[in-house]
């Protein structure tokens, strides 16, 4: 059973229109987005059938500081963006920093909330409201702790000329973009 | 060539995605044996209620309870995806298309061993204390949420962590089929080129991708409700059970097809192989089947026509339901006709594969009463539905993978399997299948409730009919056993059977091209797609059979990439 052919000489003779990673973490999204559908669902349904939301008692989430916390993730996604568009490597790796570093800003600031709301009272414990909020927001964490890496693992391949900087942007756009619709339906309405 | 060589990256961490196909086929038929034992016990002890049974001892209903659902997930999870998706997805996908391996070597390596190990730890549960998970392959709230009520503590979660990682790794193997489908099929083979098989993993993986999500969120919720009382399902605490129905049910049903379509595709390689004749309806079956996966997300209700759902939701998703078997119904006539007026050879494949469409078609038929809401009332929860489902599914799973295994044997490991030895397996299994199966369903007509440990517990009418749980039992024993002979063939041939050559069946697709089994790389040369999949007894040809691609020699410069 040794090699027919060395791996080296196996040619990707097709012209594809978009990349394997990109395709691949296309698909990833398309599997996480179903993950928070049914998340926002199962909070839909137990807000719905809440007499009070929030209930009596219940500690307010920060929406102003939030907000702009917000802000501080959409910046973070226009800076890969600037990255995907800028033609030299060393504004691609500049761009990529920054980026890393807002996102960073933001799951910290998000912690520090966090933190906060549980001095407030606010438990996983004390109902749906509580539970609620830290699985939506902690899901949503997690996955911008995992895009982060992967924008740190990017901006290290960049800099050795490879690294699929459109497979970056996809998933960190839907972190990024994901963000203000959860931040709406928990903090907002 | 150091990469390859030695055997722990050769056998053990390999990224050749044959080697890792071989190894979730040996993993899942070992775990179809142990699901296989579990159902012994099960039926033993409801044929001859709390007696001694060899190997389990006394089953009381906890533990009965815990053999239900332990067989129910093993099979589902640990069987028919790692076979029908890890292995057969694995091996026929890059073969089929004429590629040298998977998209993400790598990743498609990271899935197989987050599968043993989601293996291990399921497993494990089966001997920590108080037992493994016995709140039913759906686990449902409050029967998981609670422990009071199953006295089962650490099982239920690794039960839990064992399906996460599971999932875990279907899902790594999912981005790899898509993404080598789309992206890797050999020059002049297009989507409408790709062999049956291919489409039907492809469903199957784009299905369980779009489905799988809201029954992890649905589980990160159980975890939490079990180990943090968050209570989502605890209606004490605002919570709401049903709602993890819905989750799970919304994946469930797509689930179904999941296993079903590699299956199915799999008997649509065989038939149209053994009947020398094209597959009929190719296009029509690639529209019914991603109608079906559309429809197959609205359907999910029809689980739950008793479970306090709103009354107007029950005639929708009825309709739906019925809806639904048309582009199956679609599916299985194009394979019916594909035989019709066909000279057709009997192999063991063909004989599984014919057999496969006729007993689905029991399993499809019956699904008509539970799919009506009217009818479901009167059916739910008896044993109606279990001959159901496993009409449905021994066919598209069991019957299905060993179409593909007696199909694809030689290529897989360059031997043949002993034909005999095949026929008088396929024969024993359909007996004992039926035997198991048919008498469940006059049960359920009756009235026997299912996921009950004690039978003769219900007075009224069931103590006379006994005789059919013990013919049933009888039937899982045999069934049980004769799988021996498959067993037997399958290591006695892997080691010493016949040598295969590369095109045994003399089938047209791309992978009967390289030698069995294939080398690493797949093929010698570059493969490249001349005409359609299925060209059997081509119209002012001399030879029955036209190949679908043609080899030609590799670019071997580095320049080339
Ligand atoms: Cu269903």
């Amino acid at each position: 059973m040794s090699s027919v052919v060395p791996p080296a000489a196996w040619s990707g003779a097709r012209r594809v229109p978009v990349s394997n990673a990109v395709l691949g973490t296309g698909v990833y999204v398309a599997t996480a987005i179903m993950f928070f559908g049914g998340l926002v669902s199962a909070y839909l349904v137990l807000r719905a059938g809440s007499p009070a939301w929030p209930p009596a008692g219940q500690p307010r989430l920060p929406v102003a500081i939030t907000g702009a916390n917000t802000l501080v993730l959409l910046a973070s996604g226009l800076c890969v963006w600037w990255a995907r568009r800028a033609a030299q490597l060393q504004s691609r790796t500049r761009a990529l920093h920054a980026a890393i570093v807002l996102g960073f800003v933001f799951v910290g600031v998000q912690g520090i909330e966090w933190i906060r709301l549980v001095g407030y009272g606010l438990r996983a414990s004390g109902g749906s409201y509580g539970a609620t909020f830290y699985t939506i927001v902690g899901a949503h964490a997690v996955h911008a702790l995992g895009g982060i890496a992967m924008l740190v693992v990017t901006s290290r391949f960049v800099r050795a000329g490879r690294g699929d900087l459109p497979a970056a942007l996809l998933y960190w756009g839907f972190v990024v973009l994901l963000w203000p619709v959860l931040y709406a339906l928990v903090y907002l309405v | 060539m150091s990469e390859q060589s030695g055997f722990w990256s050769r056998y053990v961490f390999s990224t050749d995605h044959k080697t890792i196909a071989k190894q979730y086929l040996i993993t899942g038929l070992i775990m179809a044996v142990l699901g296989g034992w579990l159902a012994q016990g099960m039926r033993a002890q409801i044929a001859w209620p709390y007696t001694d049974v060899p190997g389990f001892g006394l089953i009381e209903p906890g533990r009965f309870n815990a053999l239900v659902t332990m067989h129910g997930t093993i099979m589902v999870f640990w069987v028919a995806m790692p076979i029908l998706l890890g292995a057969f997805g694995n091996f026929l996908i890059p073969l089929m298309i004429g590629a040298r391996d998977m998209a993400f070597p790598k990743l498609n390596m990271l899935s197989y061993w987050t599968f043993f190990t989601s293996t291990v730890v399921l497993v494990a549960s089966f001997f920590v204390d108080a037992g493994p998970a016995a709140g039913g392959w759906t686990s449902y709230p409050p029967l998981s949420a609670d422990p009071g009520y199953t006295g089962v503590h650490l099982g239920t979660d690794l039960w839990i962590l064992a399906v996460a990682l599971e999932f875990a790794s279907m899902l790594m193997g999912g981005v790899n089929y898509l993404t080598t489908t789309v992206n890797m099929r050999a020059p002049g083979m297009r989507m409408m080129d790709l062999p049956i098989v291919v489409w039907m993993q492809l469903s199957a993986a784009v299905l369980f991708m779009l489905s799988v999500g809201p029954l992890i969120s649905g589980a990160v919720m159980l975890l939490l409700d079990r180990n943090l009382g968050s209570g989502f399902f605890d209606p004490a605490k605002g919570g709401d059970p049903l709602l993890f129905q819905h989750l799970f049910w919304f994946f469930g049903h797509p689930e179904v097809y999941v296993i079903l379509l590699p299956g199915i595709g799999m008997v649509a390689e065989v038939m149209t192989s053994c009947a020398r004749k094209t597959l009929f309806g190719y296009r029509m079956i690639v529209i019914s089947v991603i109608a079906a996966g559309l429809l197959s997300f609205i359907v999910w209700a029809h689980h739950q026509f008793v479970s306090g759902l709103d009354p107007r939701l029950a005639l929708p998703f009825a309709l739906t339901t019925i809806l639904i078997s048309v582009p199956f119904a679609v599916v299985l006539f194009s394979l019916i006709a594909t035989l019709w007026r066909a000279s057709i050879r009997y192999t063991p494949a063909m004989l599984f594969a014919v057999s496969t469409v006729a007993m689905f078609l029991i399993g499809g038929t019956t699904g008509i009463f539970l799919g009506a809401a009217a009818a479901d009332i009167y059916f739910h929860d008896t044993y109606f539905v279990v001959a159901h489902f496993h009409y449905t599914l021994f066919p598209a799973t069991i019957l299905g993978m060993l179409t593909g295994i007696y199909h694809w044997f030689p290529k897989m490991f360059g031997r043949m399997l002993n034909e005999t030895l095949g026929k008088v397996h396929f024969w024993l299994t359909i007996l004992f299948f039926n035997l198991t199966f048919i008498p469940q369903f006059v049960l359920g007509i009756a009235g026997h409730p299912r996921r009950v440990a004690d039978p003769l517990q219900y007075d009224l009418l069931l103590r006379d009919m006994q005789s059919y749980n013990i013919v049933s039992t009888v039937g899982a024993i045999g069934l049980f056993s004769v799988q021996i002979l498959f067993i037997v063939n399958f290591f006695l041939s892997m080691l010493r059977g016949r040598a295969a050559e590369a095109n045994p069946w003399q089938a047209t697709t791309v992978e009967w091209l390289t030698p069995s089994p294939p080398g690493h790389g797949n093929f010698a040369g570059e493969v490249v797609a001349v005409r359609g999949p299925y060209e059997y007894s081509p119209p002012g040809e001399d030879t029955d059979w036209l190949p679908q691609g043609e080899l030609q020699p590799a670019m071997h410069s580095a320049t080339s990439r």
